[in-house]
């Protein structure tokens, strides 16, 4: 009601009322291992607060959270452990791969490290540096709520096709 | 008879390896065991910086019983794959001993053939254990008399040894799903699963699994623990979740490209990290620094000092419940990223030293702009303390917490704050002092209990004496040169390179070919945040090491984890964790 007295109107499909929800209200699981992981408490912390974004509830159960940020190196022995983590987060899911390492390997094209994470599970974003400076993060976390509005992530696609 | 033991070590080296005390010793060691003393090694006829004592193995016991009265810290045990070439067989086990109170190092080694066993110290020394676990997992020396003989940071099915010389460096081994909790090394008896629920309730014992994504393992860490009620009984840690292969890499690259790797061992500290591998290729090559990258090297490692113990308590205080203060914490440390960022052009992964001098010289101003933030960072340390040293609740749950004495420290070998809170009188920047380090004043905070709590004042009270080094190195700084005069390492600067073809060539070679370093082999040790950082480096030669061994604090402080939360409640684990900082970055390597 503004102040004249008309009753204003708020059209919208329920779809993207339910994605602006979604986007807006990301509860982040921070699978943070290594130097990564350190970066990405600079970014929830005061300085860079992410929680200017909606993004700030930081879940540490997967089931309670539906955003994982895989911030680090997964190496060979972590692997089954983030797949198992991922599956058990329920949907919609999404997820960031912060960094080098998670995003390919990095620096380390070694007997023990996962060359990406993208070989395991599906990625949404990645977020480039090593690590990436928080400014680049809240970047990364701006476009995947762009593409969350659009419908174009990983699980929202999955669920038109299975629909 | 080997009376001067050192190689030429560059003056901000500094003295204090005791070479005259390891000298007796030696002397005493070959009265005593004679023929077995297989060889002594020391300079000036074989370049090294402390001297070495090669003994059969089956007299190693004995020797270092009789050692162990003035060589009580033993700092690091590692091995080397000397292939087809090896004098006394193909691994050779590396001992570094430390004489905390006459400041004296000495190295013991022994040889073992493909399959042999090497006698193990586990029982001389705690710390022992987990050391020569590694051994193990790398390079498949195994070690009788040894109470755990596994793996550790490979994957318990993993295949072959991974830094033998034959093992290739991409030789992945992917594994479907992650290892159970195994109940055998808890000591558990299955039939407490088969029986009834009344008797289970009688003997309550519960097979917890923390880890490795707990949010309070900070890094991934894992710890399974038996239970009763919430009391710990046993409890066996696990970790490796992180490993990266980085001694691997020191072996495949160069001197200059292991630089960046450095940064990623304890990356709340990289600065240090640097700082103390660039002095180790430069000790082995034997160069000298100006003063000016000396005191900048200086002042870098106290801000990574400071930045990783404010890292350290504002997140042991989220653990316990104090989110606020960890926030004043973080905000400080802001700052301290964007000095280091006007240094460096970047926050965590730093890369700032290069063998030989720095990356670049300090901006104009800097020592101003340092002198400011130390006096801000001064006013929020005191907020800090205000907020939380004598808050009620704080003191509950860390006094008494995670007891960890003298005594126990010395023999699982702890080191740095962690040591100190228990009495522990060692700091290497006064007692081994490198850099300038003899040239600045500060006090060496030391507690006595040796629990949460103490950690915590440590911690606060050596950001106050970090603060003081930095402030006088500011002032004693003054404007000069920052590279070495050494052509060997010195990077070719850019007008040649533009300019004229033989800079370019010159560029070229030192860059994809990198720069010899002769034949020899160094340990090197710097009190970095978490306590002794070493970096041991053999060289054959060539512009690649043939072993880059790490001596990360971590390793050892975390190995004390399981003997300091038995019989405590689980959330005590918690706040114990936190306070030994453990990084995972430096544990795995
Ligand atoms: S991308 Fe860089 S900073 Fe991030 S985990 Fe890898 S090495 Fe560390």
């Amino acid at each position: 009601m503004s102040k004249d007295g008309n009753a204003g109107f708020l059209t919208t499909r329920l779809n993207d009322f339910i994605n602006w929800g979604k986007k807006n209200s990301m509860w982040p699981l921070p699978f943070g291992t290594s130097c990564c992981g350190i970066e990405l408490m600079s970014t929830l912390a005061a300085d860079y607060d992410m929680a200017r974004f909606g993004a700030e509830v930081v879940r540490f159960s997967p089931r309670q959270s539906d955003l994982l940020i895989v911030a680090g190196i997964i190496n060979l022995k972590m692997a089954p452990i983030l797949r198992t983590v991922y599956d058990q987060m329920s949907d919609p899911k999404y997820v960031m791969s912060f960094g080098a390492c998670a995003s390919s390997g990095g620096i380390f094209n070694v007997y023990s490290v996962l060359q990406g994470i993208d070989t395991l599970i599906p990625v949404d974003i990645y977020v480039p540096g090593c690590p990436p400076a928080p400014e680049g993060v809240l970047h990364g976390l701006l476009e995947l709520q762009d593409m969350i509005e659009r419908g174009t992530t990983h699980a929202q696609k999955q669920r038109v096709c299975h629909a | 008879m080997h009376k001067d033991v050192r190689v030429a070590v560059p003056t901000h080296w500094g003295d204090g390896f005791g070479s005259d005390i390891a000298a007796q010793h030696i002397a005493r060691a070959q009265e005593v065991f004679g023929a077995q003393i297989l060889a002594v090694l020391a300079a000036p006829e074989y370049p090294t910086d402390v001297p070495i004592l090669v003994i059969e193995s089956r007299n190693l016991v004995a020797l270092m019983l009789q050692l162990k009265s003035t060589y009580t810290f033993l700092a690091d045990i590692t091995a080397t794959d000397e292939g087809e070439t090896g004098q006394w067989g193909r691994f050779e086990v590396v001992y570094q001993l430390f004489a905390p109170r006459e400041k004296s190092r000495l190295r013991v080694k022994t040889a073992a053939h493909e399959g042999a066993m090497v006698p193990s110290l586990a029982h001389i020394w705690s710390g022992a254990n987990w050391a020569e676990r590694e051994v193990y997992d790398m390079f498949g020396v195994r070690f009788c008399g040894h109470p755990d003989m596994r793996r550790i940071l490979m994957d318990y099915r993993w295949v072959g040894h991974p830094l033998r010389k034959d093992y290739p460096l991409k030789g992945y081994q992917l594994f479907p799903d992650a290892a159970p909790i195994n109940p055998d090394l808890l000591q558990m008896e299955e039939q407490v699963l088969g029986h009834d629920s009344d008797e289970l309730w009688d003997n309550a014992d519960l097979l917890v699994n923390i880890g490795p994504t707990h949010p309070t393992t900070h890094g991934a860490l894992r710890m399974c623990a038996r239970l009763r009620g919430e009391t710990i009984e046993t409890s066996y840690c696990e970790f490796g979740y992180t490993h990266r292969a980085k001694e691997k890499l020191g072996e495949n690259r160069t001197y200059h490209n292991f630089i960046v790797y450095t940064d990623r061992l304890n990356y709340c500290s990289s600065l240090i990290n640097n700082v103390a591998y660039v002095m180790t290729v430069e000790k082995l090559m034997g160069i000298g620094v100006p003063d000016r990258c000396v005191w900048i090297r200086m002042i870098v490692s106290e801000i990574a000092r400071i930045i990783d113990h404010l890292i350290c308590v504002g997140i042991n205080a989220v653990d316990l419940g104090a989110f606020s203060y960890f926030l004043y914490g973080y905000h400080q440390r802001e700052e301290a990223y964007t000095l280091i960022e006007k240094l460096c052009g970047a926050r965590l992964t730093t890369s700032y030293t290069r063998v030989g001098g720095l990356m670049a010289d300090a901006p104009e101003g800097f020592e101003r702009e340092v002198k400011e933030w130390v006096r801000r960072t001064r006013v929020v340390i005191d907020e800090m303390h205000a907020l939380l040293t004598n808050n009620k609740i704080w003191r509950q749950r860390t006094e008494g917490v995670g007891v960890f004495t003298r005594e126990q420290c010395m023999d699982y070998s702890v080191s740095g704050p962690c040591a100190r809170a228990a009495g522990i009188d060692i700091d290497l920047r006064r007692d081994q002092p490198y850099l300038f380090y003899k040239n600045v004043e500060f006090d060496v905070p030391v507690c006595g209990s040796g629990d949460v709590f103490d950690r915590y004042l440590v911690r606060i009270a050596e950001i106050r004496e970090s603060l003081n080094i930095i402030t006088q190195c500011a002032d004693r700084m003054k404007s000069g040169p920052i590279w070495t005069e050494d052509k060997r390492v010195r990077i070719p600067d850019k007008d040649s390179v533009h300019n004229t073809m033989e800079g370019m060539i010159h560029h070229f070679k030192f860059f994809m070919e990198g720069f010899q370093v002769p034949p020899g082999e160094a340990y090197s040790q710097v009190e970095a945040a978490n306590g002794e950082l070493g970096f041991y480096i053999v060289s054959r030669g060539g512009p690649r090491a043939h072993r880059m061994r790490i001596r990360g604090p971590s390793f050892w402080n975390f190995q004390t984890l399981a003997a300091m939360v038995r019989g405590q409640k689980v959330a005590d684990m918690v706040a114990a964790l936190g306070s030994i900082n453990v990084i995972a970055g430096e544990l795995d390597r």
